[in-house]
């Protein structure tokens, strides 16, 4: 943990409150760094998602001595000091060549991790489209049934659409259906000894034609990069920790009240529920409605002797 | 041109992040040739079929006409995603706040400068250049009485009282 700033000044306090956790988040900043040793084709990957998620995000230049899946204590650091919710660590060694880790952050503490080996990889220079606009919002698309089954698949599902999202919007300009991402993968088995399929990340910027419907016709064009994952070690998340991370904020509906209606005629009709009265306490007494008026006795006297008149002229 | 795609497992849609999800099992020997314009074809067809399905998803938003142009009204997203820092504790009520929550009292609308002339129909700045308050003061013909400032209970003593102090 980082010393606590007491801000001496309102532009201080300005940044400190853009900090603060806030009900509705925005887009989450993601810190682009290397390790120890790195490849050319590694650091070029690395160059090709910044440019995807500019402006949110923060790209080093020099190499550090950080080991993910070992120490997560500097990590930790780089992302309270830049106030990053994710992270992408570029290394290079014989054992796992052209590595990318991804890391994801709750509460400037790793929440958690997923290691994605390069196996085959074209940039963005290559293609000869014309660059999206930073800050734009992309389509996302996920083919394969794996990300529905699989635990490590349904990992790089939640990573990839939480990194690539950005900011959470309410009206989009239809022209901002500008480009999508396209991630694939092939069935993953259960048996733990087979190898996990790749996964295959594209990138394809839309030209909506006319057609003869009121609906565009797509067509797609490759833009970059392309980029064919193997999946290596994963850190999958605490439970509790995930559980207080997916947390949502109590929204404000008006409660309806149970038990009141609005009949057919406009009458708000209610049910009440009362416990069970205990009859035998209660006091009769205050009731004027169980008094026996005098022309009610005489009545029952005379029902009485009606009866019995009956019952002797029967015997007879 | 067609638009329309025929799908034997219908997609599964998160339109406030704008992604779909296609559950179909993707042909495998495709997928790991060695060829790669035969993958790479593949791979665009699937994903321009179901961008397609995608894009006529969200065409088919409320939509809502403006000067720019056309804007969707998204949705909220439906899957769940980890937020980035915790929920923010609540905190507790300052003396200024209890005060005018009890009162009632609301934060004042700031209303701008400018304000809405009937005559012209036009918006016009309420003081300043071309303010509204100098109207009476440019305007070439006024009626009988408009210009003439009415005088306050005091200016009236007032000047009843000079009055009889200069016929004295």
């Amino acid at each position: 943990m980082l010393r606590q700033v007491k801000p001496k000044n309102a532009r201080t306090k300005r940044v400190m409150d853009k900090r603060e956790p806030k009900v509705v988040e925005g887009a989450k900043i993601a810190l682009f760094l290397r390790g120890n040793a790195t490849s050319q084709l590694v650091v070029d990957a690395l160059h090709d998602l910044y440019a995807l998620k500019k402006p949110f995000a923060v790209n080093f230049q020099k190499k550090n001595p950080i080991l993910p899946f070992e120490d997560s204590s500097s990590l930790e650091f780089f992302s309270e000091k830049n106030d990053a919710g994710l992270a992408v660590c570029a290394t290079h060694n014989k054992k796992r060549p052209h590595n990318l880790a991804w890391i994801r952050f709750f509460d400037y503490h790793v929440l958690d991790m997923i290691e994605l080996g390069i196996v085959d990889y074209k940039p963005i220079s290559s293609f000869h489209t014309v660059p999206i606009v930073p800050g734009t919002k992309p389509m996302m698309l996920f083919q394969g049934p794996s990300f529905d089954s699989h635990p490590v698949f349904r990992h790089v599902k939640s990573l990839f659409l939480d990194f690539f999202r950005g900011e959470p919007i309410q009206k989009l300009d239809s022209a901002g259906l500008s480009y999508v991402i396209v991630v694939s993968a092939g069935e993953a088995s259960d048996d733990e000894t087979q190898a996990l399929p790749k996964v295959n990340f594209r990138v394809y910027s839309t030209k909506l034609l006319k057609s003869n419907t009121n609906l565009p016709r797509v067509e797609l064009e490759e833009m970059g990069p392309r980029l064919d994952f193997s999946i290596r070690r994963v850190q999958a998340a605490q439970a509790d920790v995930l559980g207080e991370a997916l947390k949502k904020p109590k929204t404000q509906e008006p409660k309806t009240k149970k038990n009141v209606d609005v009949d057919l005629v406009g009458n708000k009709v209610g049910r009440v529920h009362v416990d069970q009265q205990d009859l035998s306490n209660l006091q009769t007494r205050k009731m004027k409605g169980l008094k026996r008026s005098a022309a009610e006795e005489e009545e029952e006297e005379e029902e009485s002797e009606v009866e019995d008149e009956d019952v002797v002229s029967d015997v007879e | 041109m067609s638009t329309s795609v025929e799908k034997a497992i219908p997609l599964e849609y998160d339109l406030g992040n704008m992604s779909a999800f296609d559950v179909t099992p993707l042909d495998e020997t495709k997928l790991s040739s060695q060829k790669s314009q035969e993958k790479e074809e593949y791979l665009s067809s699937m994903a321009r079929d179901n961008t397609q399905l995608l894009v006529n998803k969200m065409l088919a938003l409320p939509k809502e006409r403006t000067q720019d142009g056309i804007l969707l009204a998204l949705p909220e997203s439906t899957t769940p995603l980890p937020r980035a820092k915790h929920l923010p504790k609540p905190k507790p009520e300052t003396k200024w706040q209890r005060f005018a929550r009890i009162k009632g009292i609301a934060p004042k609308k700031r209303e701008g400068k400018l304000v809405f002339d009937e005559a012209s129909g036009e918006w016009v700045p309420k003081w300043g250049y071309k303010g509204k308050n100098k109207e009476l003061d440019t305007q070439w013909i006024v009626e009988d009485g408009e210009k003439e400032k009415k005088m306050t209970s005091k200016q009236v003593r007032n000047n009843s009282r000079n009055i009889k102090r200069s016929r004295r």
